[in-house]
């Protein structure tokens, strides 16, 4: 009778935790995560759709650069771009040097996909922004294990584009009503800066950020996306030799 | 169709740039120096988008944002909750901004 228990207390634990329900909880666990981030960037997803709305490009080509680029600077560029008539080539640049830094973000990321299936490791990448990699690569987060962490990022990622999508949908509709002066695009900076505080709670941290913060002045004399990036590197470099100097 | 084209080929290229380092680097390893600058890429991009948010903006908005983001800061020090740092910065906005006009 007691080994019957047994089996049946082993049952009913194996379908309570079942590769399905796991998954399930970690990608709500994600979407949970970055809720309160996609509340923070849903001006600013507005504000990319009022800004397609008053361009004259096609409103359906400005929604389409939320899918298609999934970025926010890069997405306000290419529609100011695109609206004014400039070449594909001036396009293109600056879409890629303000989505440079991605690349760096790719590589700090590639640790936690290296135990990841072949299909995650080609979809992640398509989700990379400052918020997903902020979220996605809290040790919180890692502390589940690989499959967790793989669903956990799916629930994140899944969720702010879907959100995304919309903000930049309502924002085309909505159009001229939204006043700017309300500031509402200080919101996503704001998110960034939560974000960050919980970075700072070791040294390369805050040297990174000091460094990075610090070499991001430059785009007060070259406004333009290649002082992010410039400043993405310096950091990095910074954050390099932090433990060297420490010794 | 010239701004789709235009479009999808910037979208290929920025999936590239996003893909790329995490193709390149896989089943590799790094030495600590380099994963010490890979991990220092995110405090490093995000402190330089907050600070770069600021270029964008001119007169007196600009301080009113600056001392947004620092009281925001200094919250964020103390709470996990992204939502009361932003409550606190756009207060703080909106608060200044009203004094200034």
């Amino acid at each position: 009778m007691k080994a019957q228990d047994r089996c049946m207390t082993t049952y009913a634990m194996t379908v309570q935790s079942s590769p399905p329900v796991r998954a399930l909880g970690a990608a709500r666990a994600g979407a949970r995560h970055i809720a309160p981030l996609v509340v923070g960037l849903v001006p600013l997803g507005i504000s990319i759709g009022v800004t397609a709305a008053a361009s004259p490009l096609d409103d359906a080509v400005g929604w389409a650069t939320g899918p298609v680029l999934f970025s926010g600077a890069s997405q306000l560029t290419t529609i100011e771009l695109l609206g004014s008539g400039a070449s594909a080539v001036t396009v293109v640049l600056s879409v890629l040097v303000l989505n440079a830094r991605f690349a760096v973000y790719g590589a700090a990321v590639a640790p936690m996909l290296a135990n990841q299936p072949v299909w995650f490791r080609r979809l992640a990448p398509y989700f990379l922004v400052d918020p997903i990699i902020a979220t996605v690569s809290d040790p919180a987060t890692r502390a589940h294990g690989d499959t967790w962490w793989r669903w956990h990022y799916l629930g994140a990622a899944s969720t702010l584009w879907v959100a995304w999508m919309a903000a930049i949908a309502a924002g085309l509709v909505v159009g001229p009503r939204v006043d700017p002066a309300w500031g509402l695009d200080l919101a996503a900076p704001l998110c960034l800066t939560a974000l960050l505080a919980r970075r700072l709670r070791d040294r390369s941290g805050k040297v990174a950020a000091g460094a990075g913060a610090g070499a991001a002045m430059l785009a007060f004399v070259a406004p333009n996306g290649g002082a992010v990036l410039a400043a993405t590197v310096v950091g990095s470099v910074a954050a390099a030799f932090v433990k060297r100097s420490a010794r | 169709m010239r701004a789709l084209a235009i479009l999808i080929t910037a979208g290929v290229l920025t999936y590239g740039i996003r893909s790329s380092m995490v193709q390149l680097l896989h089943g590799r390893e790094l030495s600590p120096r380099w994963s010490r600058a890979f991990a220092g890429a995110i405090p490093a991009g995000l402190a330089a988008i907050i600070v770069g948010s600021l270029a964008a903006h001119e007169g007196q908005e600009l301080p009113c944002r600056a001392v947004a983001l620092v009281i925001a800061a200094v919250v964020a020090l103390f709470t996990n909750r992204v939502l009361l740092v932003v409550g606190a910065g756009m207060a703080t906005f909106w608060a200044l901004a009203a004094q200034v006009q």
